[in-house]
């Protein structure tokens, strides 16, 4: 960004408004964080889609061959393992009451 | 030239949450506004037109019924989230390619040149100063890449979608200004001025309908400007662009005989609104006509639309749209002297909202 950009006042009407859009403060941050979340997740599937795309045309890829591909034993484990770490941590993140040494030991 | 995936991606997904805010939940939001039980008295109320404290009454007892609705506020709180991220991710985008786009960056042409005009000694007025239009940050002087940031950032993917302020979801903004356009009611003008032009987009449509008319355009923004003569000379629409105000122009007094007007008069407080009328009328010849496209008034809408054109004064850095909605513009237009005053919408949902007159014989 050039450096006039950059060093320009915010005028006030570009603050955003005190009053919350939903019901509180606290509702309107999450509600915002979870659609930059989705964003998130749009960015990611579009550029996955890209990418099977190029690599099919490039001959690297059969059409397909994701969908129809049967993991093995060691990489089904390996996705198990991430997998049950993800949902743990995401969805254990509003549950934890405490640290403990040996829980973090596990899940490194 | 375009921005990288992950800009283009961010972009697409504001256009499809805008869509989606603008149509499933903006149906609900009003659905549920027509189950009031306030409904019906007040939408009686908006078929009258009243002063400017009425207006502001009657808005603020339709908004306490409106934003009852969960639908509506989460609406609401999308087109916020739209209108900031739209700069987000478009400024963050073109940096990221920074190098490839300051190459072909639009840049001032020596001075002297007489197809643009700068000014760096006018005063920028008070009601312009410092605002960042649209949550623009900077304003429209204070992002060297803008023409990058619109036209390769959030207009094809996020505006050309519509579903914001008065435009409609699948709206055609383009086909729009041309409609705009068919409503001067001379098929050959001679001189057209557009008195807040921007980057020409609407000079250039002007150039489909009037093929050999001169074509001058006037703006405070430097930077846009400079734009515009880019996307003049890119498309050959051949216009003269001055930095001024359109409340004082440089040009003659009845030295055009057309004056075309799109989306300013809501980015004016009223009283700026009526003196820039009566410099279009000064400049315009005995006959010359003037046609202004602006979002509709208050009084053109119900209860539930008034709300949300109201919404966008505080949430998308639109000073004076509230403002706007209440002044009349096709009054202050017989006030100053012109005949033949219209006002009329151009779609089904009242906009674009034009008014026109001619400046008698």
């Amino acid at each position: 960004m050039s450096d006039d950009a950059k060093n320009s006042a915010t005028p006030e009407h570009a603050q955003r408004p005190d009053k919350p859009y939903l019901s509180t403060p606290e509702l309107d941050a999450l509600a915002l964080s979870q659609t930059e979340l989705l964003s998130e997740l749009w960015i990611l599937r579009d550029r996955v889609t890209v990418l099977e795309y190029l690599l099919t045309q490039a001959g690297i890829l059969k059409a397909g061959a994701i969908d129809d591909f049967e993991l093995p034993a060691d990489l089904a484990e390996d996705l198990d393992r991430e997998r049950d770490q993800l949902v743990a941590r995401i969805v254990g993140a509003g549950h934890r009451k405490k640290l403990d040494l040996d829980t973090l030991k596990k899940q490194s | 030239m375009n921005v990288d995936q992950r800009a283009r991606a961010g972009l697409q997904f504001l256009g499809s949450l805008q869509v989606f805010s603008s149509t499933a939940l903006q149906q609900q939001a009003e659905a549920d506004f027509d189950n009031a039980v306030e409904a019906p008295a007040l939408t009686r109320d908006f078929q009258h037109d009243t002063d400017r404290n009425g207006w502001l009454q009657r808005i603020d007892q339709a908004r306490e019924v409106v934003e009852r609705s969960p639908a509506f506020r989460f609406n609401r709180l999308y087109q916020r989230y739209v209108a900031e991220e739209n700069w987000v991710r478009a400024i963050t985008g073109v940096e990221r390619r920074r190098e490839v786009f300051a190459k072909v960056a639009p840049t001032a042409p020596p001075s002297g040149d007489p197809r643009l005009h700068l000014n760096p000694d006018l005063d920028m007025p008070d009601y312009y100063q410092g605002v960042e239009w649209h949550l623009q940050p900077g304003g429209l002087d204070g992002y060297d890449l803008s023409a990058a940031m619109a036209f390769s950032g959030f207009i094809p993917y996020v505006f050309a979608r519509g579903g914001f302020a008065a435009v409609a979801v699948g709206d055609n903004l383009l086909q729009q200004r041309r409609d705009v356009i068919q409503q001067f009611r001379s098929d050959n003008l001679k001189c057209i001025y557009d008195p807040g032009c921007g980057g020409s987009g609407t000079l250039g449509l002007c150039r489909e309908r009037f093929p050999d008319a001169k074509l001058i355009g006037g703006d405070l923004s430097a930077q846009v400007l400079i734009n515009g003569l880019k996307f003049s000379d890119k498309t050959g629409i051949h216009v003269e662009l001055w930095q001024e105000d359109a409340r004082q122009t440089s040009q003659a007094g009845g030295s055009v005989d057309g004056v075309i007007s799109y989306a300013l008069h809501h980015e004016l407080p009223p009283e700026v609104s009526f003196d820039v009328l009566k410099e279009m009328y000064r400049i315009l010849e005995p006959g010359g006509e003037m046609v202004i496209s602006d979002p509709p008034p208050f009084r053109a809408v119900g209860p539930f639309q008034a709300v949300m054109l109201d919404w966008e004064t505080e949430n998308r850095s639109e000073p004076y749209f509230t403002e706007a909605g209440i002044f009349d513009l096709a009054q202050a237009m017989s006030d100053i002297g012109f005949v033949d005053v219209e006002e009329y919408p151009l779609q089904e949902t009242r906009y674009p909202w034009v008014t026109r007159g001619r400046k008698p014989r």
